[in-house]
Formats: C-alpha cells, sequence, structure tokens
C-alpha cells in the first residue's frame, strides 16, 4: 500500500480510529501488527510468509544464542539467522543477478549460449529495509548490546510495523520495543504535528518528485534520445532533487504515520545537500542505514583501529556492500565504490588541509558543499542509469563532448517544467544549505500562523490535484 | 522513552495545532473552490487521466470473471473517439470493456487475451489495413509488460481500488488529475477541452462546439496533410493510377503474411468459442481517399474474413444513405460517435453475435 494513495487514506483512517478507541493495550497491539501485516499483503499476499520466517527464526535463534555460553554455539546461532535473512535476500535480490553474470561468464569461456528466457523473480516489497532491522535485533544480541525482549507480540510489531516496514527508517529493538511496554495514544500535539509531517512528505513526493523532476529525469536518462549539455545537467540536477523528495518525502511520511499512532521513529535525513565533505553526507543521507552498516559492519571489520591502509580497505568494503544492498546491479556496486572513494580521499585530504582557516569561512562553507554537492550528482548517475552505457552517455553529454540534438519534443507544458525542475532544485540546494543546522520544526514554529497554514494547504491542495491514479511507487521500494 | 537518535517527537513545535488546522482547511477549500470554478471558467472539463494503470484495471476484468457475455473493444484513438460506451452499456447483459489505446495498434493485446486469459466473449477489433505492418505489432506491448509484470504483482487490488477512486473523482472535478504546471497553463492561457475521457476509457470528441475554426483547420492539415501530397502526385501524373494499383498488388503478398501472425490468435479465440469481429471504423476527405488508393478495399478489406475466419463490418455498410463525415478526417465527433454505435450494435445483433432476448 502506497502512502500517496486514496486506499491508504481510507487504511489509516480505519487505523487510527479503531487503536484510538480500543482501552487494552495488548489487544491494540495486536490490532497494529494485523494491521501492518495487512498492509505488506495488499502488495503481494504470499510474501507475509517472508516476515513471518524471518520473524519466527530470529526470534528462537536470538533466545537460544542468549542461554549458550560457548562462544562458537552463538556462532551457530548467529549463522541460522544470517543464512536465513540474507539467504532470502539474496534469492530474491541477487539471485537473477547471480544467474546472468555467471551465464555470461560462461559464454565467455565456453560455446554454451545465454539462455533467452531465465526465469524472472518477484521482488518483495522492502525486503532490504526489513532483513536489516530483524538482523540487527539478532546481531545486539550475539554482541551481548541488548538481551532478547520478553514479548513476542512486542517483537513481531517491531518488524513488521507498518509505517516503516517497506523503506524505514530502519529502526533499532532498543528505541522501537521500550515503546511498547507502555499503552499508546498520540496527544493533540503529535497528531497535529504527524499530520504536518504526513502533508509535507507527501508534499515532497507526489508534487515535487513525481510530478516536476520525474519527467525531466526520464527524458534526460532516456537511452533513446542523446540529451544536450543542459538537458544532461537538467535531469542530474533534477534527479539528485527527485531522489531526495522521494526518500525524504517517505521517511517524513513514515515518521508522521507513527507519531499520529503515538510512536517515535528517529529521523532518517538532515538536509543531506548541505553536507561539507562525504563523511558529514552520510551523517545526513539514510542515517538509518549508514549508521548500520557503521555498527555491524565498518566497526566489526575493524573500522579505524588497525592503521590507515585497513581503514581504507574497510571504508571501501563498507560502502561497496552499501551500494550493492541497494540493488542488484553492477552500477550500483560502483555507485558505493565511488562513495567508498570520495571517503578516502577526503580522509587524505581534511589530514593535510583541515588548519587552514579559508574552510571556516563563508566562502569556504560555500566551496566544501558545491563541491560535496557535485560529486555527489555524478555519483547519483550511476546510481540511476538502468546500463553502463547509459552513465557513459549521460557523462559524456554532461562534459559537452557529445553535443546533439535532443529527439525528444519538448512540448510548452514540458519547458515549463523542465525550467521549474532546475529552479526547485537550486531552491532545494540553497534552503538545505540554510538549514543546516536547524530543523524543520524550529522555522514551523518561527513561521507566522496565517502563512504556516496558507502553505500547508497549497500544499494539500497541489497534492489533491496531483493525484492521477497512477501507480507511482516510491524509488526505494524496490531496494 | 526517548530514542537514541534525534526524532522530530521530541522538537514538535508548541503552536496550538487546533487553530492552525481550521485556519488550514478553511483556505484549503477557498483554494480549491476558487481553482476548480476558475478552470470550468476557462472552459474545461472533468475528463479522467488515462493511464497504464487505469488500462490494467479494466485488462483485470478479463480474469476476473470471464464469460460470453463481456464485449471488449481493441483498437487506438478511433476505437476510444468512435464507440459511445452509454450504448453497449443499455445492453444490459453484457458487459463492457474498452482496452483500446490511443496511438498504439492492438494485435499484441488480441495476443495477450489469446494465451493468456479464458476470455469466451467478443472482441470487437479496430482493422485498418495500413496498420497492418511488422512494426505495429508490438506497439502496445508496454501496457501489456505493465500489466503482467507491475500490476499483477504488486498489489493489484488496491491499485484497482485507488485507479478507481480517482477516476471517479477527476470525472466529477476538473481539478483532479492535472499537475500544477498544466494548471498553470490552463489559467494563463485558456482551452477548452475538446477530447473527454469518460469512466470507461472510451472519449468523446465536441470538434464543432469547443474548437475554434482555425484549431479544427490545423487539425485537419495534420492528418491530411501526406494525403494531399499523394493525391496531387496522383493527379499530376495520369501514369501514377497504374503504379499504384501495381503497387498495392505487390504489396499484398506480404501483408497476408503479417495478418497469419493475428490470425493465430484469432483461432486461439474462437477455439474456445469467442468471437471476433474486425471493424473499420470510419474516417473520411482526403485521408480516407489516401487510403483507399493504398489498400483499395476490394483487395484487402474484402479479402479479411476468407484471410482469417472472423467476421467484419465496415462503416460504409452500415451507414446508410447519411455518411459519416470525421471533422478533421480521422475520428467522429461524439454524436457521431453514439450514431455510429448504435448502427453497430444492430449489425452485430443482425448477425446474432450479440444476442436479443428472443435468440436466448
Amino acid at each position: 500500500m502506497l502512502f500517496n494513495s486514496y486506499t491508504f487514506i481510507i487504511f489509516f483512517v480505519f487505523t487510527l480510529l479503531i487503536t484510538r478507541n480500543v482501552k487494552n493495550w495488548t489487544i491494540n497491539k495486536f490490532i497494529l501488527l494485523l494491521l501492518s501485516y495487512i498492509f505488506y499483503a495488499a502488495w503481494n499476499p504470499p510474501f507475509v510468509m517472508i516476515l513471518w520466517i524471518s520473524t519466527i527464526i530470529d526470534w528462537f535463534v536470538s533466545k537460544a544464542m542468549h542461554k549458550e555460553n560457548k562462544q562458537y554455539k552463538r556462532k551457530i546461532f548467529l549463522c541460522i539467522s544470517l543464512f536465513t535473512n540474507l539467504g532470502m535476500l539474496c534469492y530474491f535480490k541477487y539471485g537473477m543477478f547471480i544467474l546472468e553474470n555467471y551465464y555470461q561468464l560462461v559464454n565467455q569461456f565456453t560455446d554454451i549460449p545465454i539462455p533467452e528466457n531465465l526465469p524472472s523473480i518477484i521482488l518483495p516489497v522492502g525486503i532490504s529495509f526489513y532483513t536489516f532491522q530483524t538482523l540487527s535485533y539478532t546481531l545486539d544480541i550475539y554482541f551481548k548490546k541488548e538481551k532478547p525482549w520478553h514479548s513476542f507480540l512486542d517483537y513481531a510489531l517491531y518488524v513488521t510495523f507498518f509505517p516503516q516496514l517497506v523503506a524505514g527508517p530502519i529502526v533499532r529493538s532498543h528505541d522501537f520495543l521500550p515503546q511498547c511496554v507502555e499503552p499508546k495514544k498520540a496527544s493533540g500535539q503529535q497528531l497535529g504535528w504527524g499530520l504536518n509531517l504526513i502533508i509535507i512528505g507527501l508534499f515532497s513526493k507526489v508534487v515535487i518528485a513525481d510530478t516536476i523532476m520525474a519527467p525531466i529525469v526520464e527524458i534526460g536518462f532516456d537511452p533513446h534520445t542523446a540529451p544536450s549539455i543542459s538537458l544532461a545537467w537538467g535531469s542530474v540536477l533534477a534527479f539528485t532533487s527527485q531522489i531526495f523528495c522521494d526518500f525524504a518525502g517517505y521517511s517524513t511520511c513514515a515518521i508522521g504515520v507513527a507519531m499520529m499512532l503515538g510512536f517515535n521513529l528517529p529521523d532518517n535525513f538532515k538536509f543531506p545537500y548541505a553536507a561539507r565533505g562525504f563523511s558529514d553526507f552520510w551523517r545526513r543521507w539514510h542515517i538509518s542505514l549508514s549508521s548500520w552498516l557503521r555498527d555491524y559492519l565498518y566497526i566489526p571489520l575493524g573500522g579505524n583501529r588497525h592503521g590507515p591502509s585497513r581503514t581504507q580497505v574497510n571504508l571501501m568494503l563498507t560502502m561497496l556492500i552499501g551500494g550493492l544492498w541497494h540493488g542488484a546491479s553492477w552500477n550500483f556496486a560502483i555507485w558505493g565504490g565511488l562513495h567508498g572513494l570520495y571517503l578516502i580521499v577526503e580522509r587524505l585530504l581534511v589530514k593535510k588541509l583541515k588548519h587552514q582557516k579559508i574552510w571556516h569561512t563563508f566562502i569556504g562553507h560555500i566551496f566544501c558543499t558545491g563541491v560535496t554537492l557535485f560529486f555527489i550528482s555524478i555519483a547519483w548517475v550511476f546510481f540511476r542509469a538502468h546500463t553502463f552505457s547509459e552513465v557513459i552517455q549521460i557523462l559524456k553529454a554532461m562534459s559537452g563532448v557529445k553535443e546533439a540534438i535532443v529527439t525528444t519534443q519538448f512540448n510548452n507544458n514540458l519547458h515549463q517544467t523542465f525550467n521549474l525542475a532546475v529552479l526547485i532544485s537550486c531552491l532545494i540546494f540553497i534552503l538545505h544549505f540554510f538549514m543546516r543546522n536547524h530543523h524543520l520544526e524550529t522555522l514551523y514554529a518561527k513561521t507566522p500562523h496565517i502563512l504556516r497554514s496558507t502553505i500547508i494547504a497549497i500544499m494539500i491542495a497541489s497534492i489533491i490535484i496531483s493525484m492521477s491514479g497512477e501507480d507511482h511507487a516510491f524509488i526505494y521500494f524496490q531496494f | 522513552m526517548p530514542l537514541s537518535t534525534s526524532n522530530s517527537n521530541h522538537r514538535i513545535p508548541p503552536i496550538s495545532y487546533k487553530s492552525q488546522w481550521a485556519t488550514t482547511l478553511i483556505i484549503l477549500l477557498i483554494i480549491l473552490t476558487s481553482l476548480e470554478f476558475s478552470l470550468r471558467e476557462t472552459g474545461l472539463k472533468p475528463s479522467v487521466v488515462d493511464n497504464k494503470t487505469y488500462w490494467s484495471i479494466h485488462r483485470k476484468k478479463l480474469d476476473n470473471h470471464p464469460s460470453d457475455n463481456q464485449i471488449v473493444s481493441l483498437g487506438y484513438s478511433r476505437t476510444q473517439l468512435g464507440i459511445d460506451g452509454s450504448e453497449f452499456r443499455k445492453l444490459k447483459k453484457y458487459e463492457y470493456i474498452n482496452l483500446a489505446i490511443d496511438g498504439k495498434q492492438p494485435p499484441a493485446t488480441l495476443e495477450d487475451i489469446a494465451n493468456n486469459t479464458n476470455f469466451t466473449g467478443t472482441i470487437i477489433y479496430d482493422f485498418t489495413a495500413s496498420d497492418n505492418t511488422p512494426e505495429s505489432y508490438f506497439s502496445q506491448q508496454e501496457f501489456i509488460q505493465h500489466y503482467n509484470q507491475n500490476f499483477l504483482n504488486y498489489g493489484y487490488i488496491e491499485k484497482t481500488i485507488n485507479g478507481e477512486i480517482a477516476a471517479i473523482l477527476q470525472s466529477k472535478f476538473v481539478s483532479m488529475g492535472l499537475t500544477p504546471v498544466k494548471m498553470y497553463n490552463r489559467l494563463i492561457e485558456p482551452k477548452p477541452n475538446h477530447i473527454i475521457t469518460n469512466l470507461d476509457r472510451t472519449r468523446s470528441a465536441y470538434f464543432y462546439t469547443r474548437l475554434s475554426k482555425d484549431q479544427l483547420e490545423s487539425k485537419k492539415m495534420k492528418y491530411e496533410a501526406p494525403a494531399i501530397a499523394f493525391l496531387e502526385q496522383t493527379k499530376s501524373n495520369p501514369e501514377q493510377n497504374a503504379t499504384n494499383e501495381n503497387k498495392a498488388i505487390n504489396n499484398y503478398n506480404i501483408w497476408c503474411q503479417e495478418l497469419k501472425k493475428i490470425t493465430k490468435s484469432i483461432k486461439t479465440i474462437q477455439a474456445r468459442g469467442g468471437n471476433i469481429v474486425f471493424v473499420r471504423y470510419p474516417t473520411s476527405g482526403n485521408s480516407q481517399m489516401h487510403r483507399e488508393i493504398k489498400h483499395p478495399r476490394y483487395l484487402y478489406w474484402d479479402n479479411l474474413e476468407k484471410l482469417t475466419g472472423a467476421q467484419t463490418v465496415h462503416f460504409q455498410d452500415i451507414q446508410g444513405d447519411n455518411p459519416f463525415v470525421c471533422p478533421e478526417s480521422s475520428h467522429l465527433n461524439h454524436d457521431d460517435a453514439t450514431r455510429f454505435t448504435k448502427l453497430l450494435i444492430t449489425e452485430l445483433k443482425k448477425r446474432k453475435i450479440i444476442k436479443t432476448q428472443n435468440d436466448s
């Protein structure tokens, strides 16, 4: 079920009405769990079984692991959890990718042709998110950071809680499970602000990402057209904004929905395009994933504790795996690799340059933000393009090597949308720059009552008129 | 319970939300009402936004409850503008489903229905001899792919409910389904919409009442320009007539080969009790003359039934003494679409393809 659908509005109003009127907290949690399964089953009912398998196995494995004192037995339990969760992830997400690459490799050395009709595997929505979430619970118990939770109902709700089930934020058990102890009923403030967050999130997604940015990105990245230099840059800028508005829009909605149910989800974005450097970027972009990778991959690999060379290897490995987490494609691996490279170069440069005063001036800040944004935008090309040849095509066009006529007809509407997309992208970057050390809530509270109400009313009106009934899934649902 | 990381719950702006939301609702109502009235003032009428998801919702009806009483239209814009769905809905026993797609020829959808459904109803297939080409065969394939890979695998029930609600709202309110950019353009440059998409995906065209003479003329030129150039060339060169006829005869065998692909699908559907009727929708003026020279009826259309085993209905055979005139030479105006649909239904009843109460 998509947040940006009429069906979700009906579903959520129903959920609010029920959960606010049921007095018994255990029954309330049970209803929330049931509704979360319905929410997930709305995509493809059989895939609820994957959630059940993941939930049940991790619950029992964690309990058994906690009771066990012998390290090798604890490792066996950990392997069962890893094998189950990563096994399902590998099968559904990387099965086709592995098979295709295997056939291509065999084909390189033998006469065996690549089969024309390889079986297709339907990817369960959000599998990477809930797999990582449930794994964090098992890993925390393995590392003895946490103890197994006492209530299976709470744990199942933690894995399945619908606001963040399919696209995060990836919540840690120690953040969510304690919230299940005391009865939850959102206060008037939570209801009021939660609804604002949902509107802001939906506006980002439905109006900015889908209506303004997406058409330009589709034209610029269309493999059948040769984009001009301006279209290539425009579409890369548009994608830089689209991916943020789409994903941050979802996270904002998820936080708002959870808040209206009385639950508390962590921040997932902090004005990421204001980042001054790449490590700063990863502290602001998809925070729940980057902190997951840091805690469960980078630090166990040794982090920065074994000298500069090993740190660089660890950084690169973490980012490569982070890239592949997004999808089964070499382009995602390159995207991750590029970010790994950026982080390594940044570490080397910071050592040499950090004491120079220029970096602490306004000009220095603009320069650092601009350079970071530039390289991040270049990396987004790998993220968005479907094939490597598409990457080359757009990078060539951006560098002006291939100045070609756009074969796509730019009608009046599209021309205006292009200008609007570039203008809004610039406004987003400026907003991020000035909001770097602030929160949306502060800005909101400072805004005069009538202006605030008018802005939210315009946002709702834009959402209503832009909802065409077409299926615009969130980009991160495929991950 | 505080989270280990920062979160919005700790920063909720301390304002009065009751008064904020009350003000927001009042402003929202003012915005939506004034937008709706302003857009209607520009001559805009409510129209459903047709897209792959909405097509898929209609396509799913063939899988949900296949029956002898389904009538399906396949085709392109001439079908969408040439059929008045309300006339089919008057046949209480039958369910009318429109799967025509603007600008895309239907062979791939026919193949999909033949191979992937248990369809046993009647297909009304928009057939124009000149469009039976290898390039046109897969032109609807992207819709079929969307249906099979996206719609069916990822929440078709939810998408159906969502799509139906959106379509109903769009059929009632002008402002629904427009993007902000389109809306802005509509407001600064008022232009009535002369084509309205209905809930059943048929379209109603109002060429005479909602287009100016100049606009209609320019649309007509778009369709007729190649035809006029071709006819001028023929007129200036008397030998050209014979050449044209020879070309038509020479192309016939290739055309028949292409037809075999469609015939395969027809046989599959007929074998399980379904019907296919080829319908030639009205065209007029220079476009019609051009088509007739390139693909003469006696050679192409009149052999279609023999070649495919499917029945055929040509508009010229049912229009009687009152020939259809397409305002821009290629599509029917709404009132003529109603007349054409009535005549088509009468013809289908006469041939017992559509059964009346007496037949059953």
